[in-house]
């Protein structure tokens, strides 16, 4: 048995963008254990809830996080509404899905970009996020924000696309796909990215559900786990969905779900715009929230919860978010015992970590 | 196992247009959609101040004695909440971004006094607001809708009050009293009041004079039941037959939907 | 939607016999969350299982212990320091103990003030 040393890793280091500590000991060039610690950037925005109408924190609960903006602000609405016991109209069901499936688009295409940058690729990250600005000018056309779409609100959504511009969203990213296809080959058939990615940081389907893992790092280990599944919110169930789902469970394997996923959506949004009906894109909502509700989400990142409780005043009483990251945590300290210190930041990647969903 | 995958992106790109703007010497094409940030329309605004308590990001400030209207740029997280709450709708959102600057700016607009406010003789500071508490339900319709909390209502004890300070004089709960008995500024509500008590005099009521509570003017009624359908609380009992019109003392609250309901304006809230 | 959330109260004693239970029937852990309420806290474990959601609810007095859940899952030391930094719910045996520093915060337990 080598000596033991104790390297931190984080708050800040290159590979970050944002502050999670991870105390790794190693063995030689080994990690024998890894101690993850959060709560640099904690800002408590579930106890917001309290002081902010429910109505508004819509927009608050969104910032929670830049990325997955929309699907907060979804599943947000989706507690208050199931709370309230409020049915909203179909359409805003289809373009709440619509949008949904657009920022995974964009999520997954900067998740390869900054995976593709951990292992010092950094002309492909550079057109992975290239290809990632078209779809943010489209959601930028049909939303009006970037990023941060705004357009969720309890009982429906806020702004509606019309034909014309459905149809636009759909040629376009029909358009890219052969762009994506160029950029995802270098990703699974590169042998320098190979050698990076395959049997690295393997988690087994047991341990996938003995440490709760969820979303794309789940489905990479054989689960078929996927909140879309669950009939209860979008309409996913009359687009025929079935997850992506790979077997080996290793840093490969969540990168070709992730890929398969991208191409997955594009198709979600054509069957999508093809189907949507017409009709009103949000209803009245009145009164306070009196009840409690969960929902749970697919996220880019995985499935994420919500538990909204109100006690009939226009404040929750309380607000639950519970982030994927939050969820793979335990999941990235098991995959980096055993690995090497090198392949660390790259595994640490590979979770999708976003530390700004997990500080609420 | 192929080498150098990404070669035919990179030799495509090399002939290709760079995909990034010069910036600043090319401005970017803004969508119509893009929420940038907050314009007023000063000439409008009644300085209310509701977009300011409705503001998820506090970055508005309104001035009711100065007549000011503030925003803080960099705080302000466009999120369109300010402009759909304005009840005069004098708010935009405009699609061309703040400028990133050294400093937070503050963008401070003067709000004009406007003529209808100085005709009232009264102060923009609330107390506009009057209920004609002889006609008043209590049924609490402007206290919900009243989005500064400035109004309690309590039907049990019959108190109607509202809190100066608060009220913003927006009109919100005029629009929604279905008794009309609120009004701003005084004027309307004595004329009102009289053109009610002159029909009150008529013969042939459900219930005697002086009586509190929903009567019917019988001689009137045709008995069509519509008061029935509309009323909440199911406190009608109508019989076109046999001619009756029947109230349920305990279960009316005296909403008056029936009133506004009744085409033969038979009906009243006494 | 609400009919899904599935929620069924608990109590403290049978909290790891029926814990045990839903992990050897294969569930997995969705998440721990606190409330504060007036008679203590209520406490709701959420587990998963094929997309099934079951949510067990445990509401204790404030100075009560709560058992640790972390031996049958062990991915529940994230909530169960988290409920303790913020709220301070006293949690026993728990595999994983920050000891109150999971949370970087300026005062003890900000979710639930002391006076």
């Amino acid at each position: 048995m080598g000596k033991r040393t104790i390297i931190p890793f984080g708050p800040q280091h290159p590979v970050l963008p944002e502050p999670i500590h991870l105390d790794l000991v190693i063995e030689d060039e080994t990690v024998v254990e890894a101690i993850p610690s959060i709560g640099f950037i904690h800002r408590g925005l579930e106890k917001l809830v309290e002081k902010k109408e429910y109505t508004e924190m819509v927009y608050v609960i969104e910032r929670i996080c830049g990325i997955c903006s929309f699907g907060h602000g979804w599943g947000y609405c989706a507690a208050v509404e199931g709370a309230m016991d409020v049915k909203i109209p179909e359409r805003a069901e289809y373009l709440r899905t619509i949008w949904h499936e657009m920022s995974r688009i964009h999520s997954h295409l900067l998740w390869l970009g900054l995976l593709a940058d951990a292992f010092g690729f950094e002309s492909l990250f550079m057109h992975c996020w290239r290809v990632r600005e078209t779809v943010l000018d489209l959601l930028e056309k049909t939303t009006g924000g970037r990023v941060i779409f705004s357009v969720c609100k309890v009982g429906g959504v806020r702004k509606d696309i019309d034909n014309e511009t459905m149809k636009e969203i759909v040629d376009t990213l029909n358009g890219l796909k052969k762009e994506i296809k160029e950029l995802t080959d270098v990703f699974l058939e590169d042998r320098s990215v190979k050698n990076r990615l395959c049997g690295v940081g393997v988690l087994s389907k047991e341990e996938a559900i003995e440490l709760g893992t969820v979303g794309p790092m789940a489905r990479a280990s054989g689960l078929r786990q996927d909140m879309r599944l669950e009939d209860s919110h979008g309409i996913y169930e009359q687009l025929d969905f079935e997850p992506v789902i790979a077997e080996e469970g290793d840093s490969y394997a969540r990168c070709k779900v992730r890929i398969g996923e991208i191409f997955q959506s594009i198709e979600l949004i054509e069957k999508a715009a093809f189907k949507i009906p017409d009709g009103p894109i949000s209803v009245e909502v009145k009164g306070n929230v009196e009840g409690e509700c969960v929902t749970r989400l697919e996220q880019p990142r995985g499935e994420a919860y919500y538990y909204a409780k109100g006690a009939g005043t226009k404040f929750l009483e309380r607000m639950r978010v519970r982030t994927p990251t939050n969820q793979n945590i335990p999941a990235l300290v098991k995959t980096l015992q055993g690995c090497d210190l090198a392949d660390v930041p790259m595994l640490v990647l590979t979770i999708d970590p976003c530390i700004s969903c997990t500080e609420r | 196992m192929a080498t150098f995958k990404i070669g035919k992106v990179v030799l495509k790109s090399l002939f290709k247009k760079p995909a990034t703007l010069m910036y600043p010497v090319v401005p970017r094409q803004w969508q119509e959609r893009t929420r940038g940030h907050i314009g007023i329309d000063e000439s409008s605004c009644i300085v209310c101040g509701i977009c300011a308590k409705k503001c998820p990001a506090n970055a508005i400030t309104v001035n009711r004695n100065k007549r000011t209207w503030s925003i803080e740029r960099m705080q302000c997280i466009q999120c369109n909440c300010c402009v759909e709450v304005c009840p005069k709708t004098c708010l935009t959102m405009e699609n061309q971004y703040t400028e990133p600057g050294g400093e937070k700016v503050v963008d401070t607009f003067e709000i004009p006094k406007q003529e209808k406010v100085a005709d009232g003789g009264k102060d923009s500071a609330g107390g506009g607001l009057t209920c004609n508490l002889e006609d008043c339900v209590y049924c609490g319709l402007c206290a919900k809708n009243c989005p500064c909390d400035a109004l309690t209502v309590d039907r049990k004890e019959k108190v109607w009050k509202v809190d100066e300070s608060a009220c913003v004089s927006c009109g919100a709960c005029v629009e929604k009293c279905p008794k009309k008995c609120l009004s701003l500024d005084g004027g309307e509500v004595p004329a009102a009041d009289k053109k009610q008590a002159d029909g009150a005099t008529e013969p042939a009521y459900s219930r005697p004079e002086g009586e509190d509570g929903l009567r019917c003017k019988l001689s009137d009624c045709i008995y069509c039941g519509l008061c029935a359908k509309t009323c909440p609380c199911d406190a009608l009992e109508i019989d076109r037959k046999a001619k009756t019109w029947k109230l349920n003392e305990d279960a009316c609250v005296n909403c008056g939907a029936c009133v506004n309901a009744c085409p033969k304006e038979c009906l009243e809230l006494v | 939607m609400s009919v899904r959330s599935n929620i069924v109260p608990v109590a403290a004693s049978d909290l790891l016999p029926k814990v045990r239970e839903l992990k050897s029937e294969g569930y997995r852990l969705g998440q721990i969350c606190a409330t504060k309420v007036s008679e203590g806290f209520e406490i709701l474990y959420s587990f998963d299982k094929d997309h099934e959601l079951l949510n067990l609810k445990l509401t204790v007095a404030e100075e009560e212990e709560v058992q640790s859940i972390t031996a049958d899952f062990w991915s529940a030391f994230i909530y169960e320091n988290e409920m303790h930094d913020l709220f301070g719910v006293k949690i026993k045996h728990i595999a994983l103990d920050y000891g109150g520093h999971f949370f970087k915060v300026a005062q003890p337990t900000p979710w639930n003030p002391k006076k």
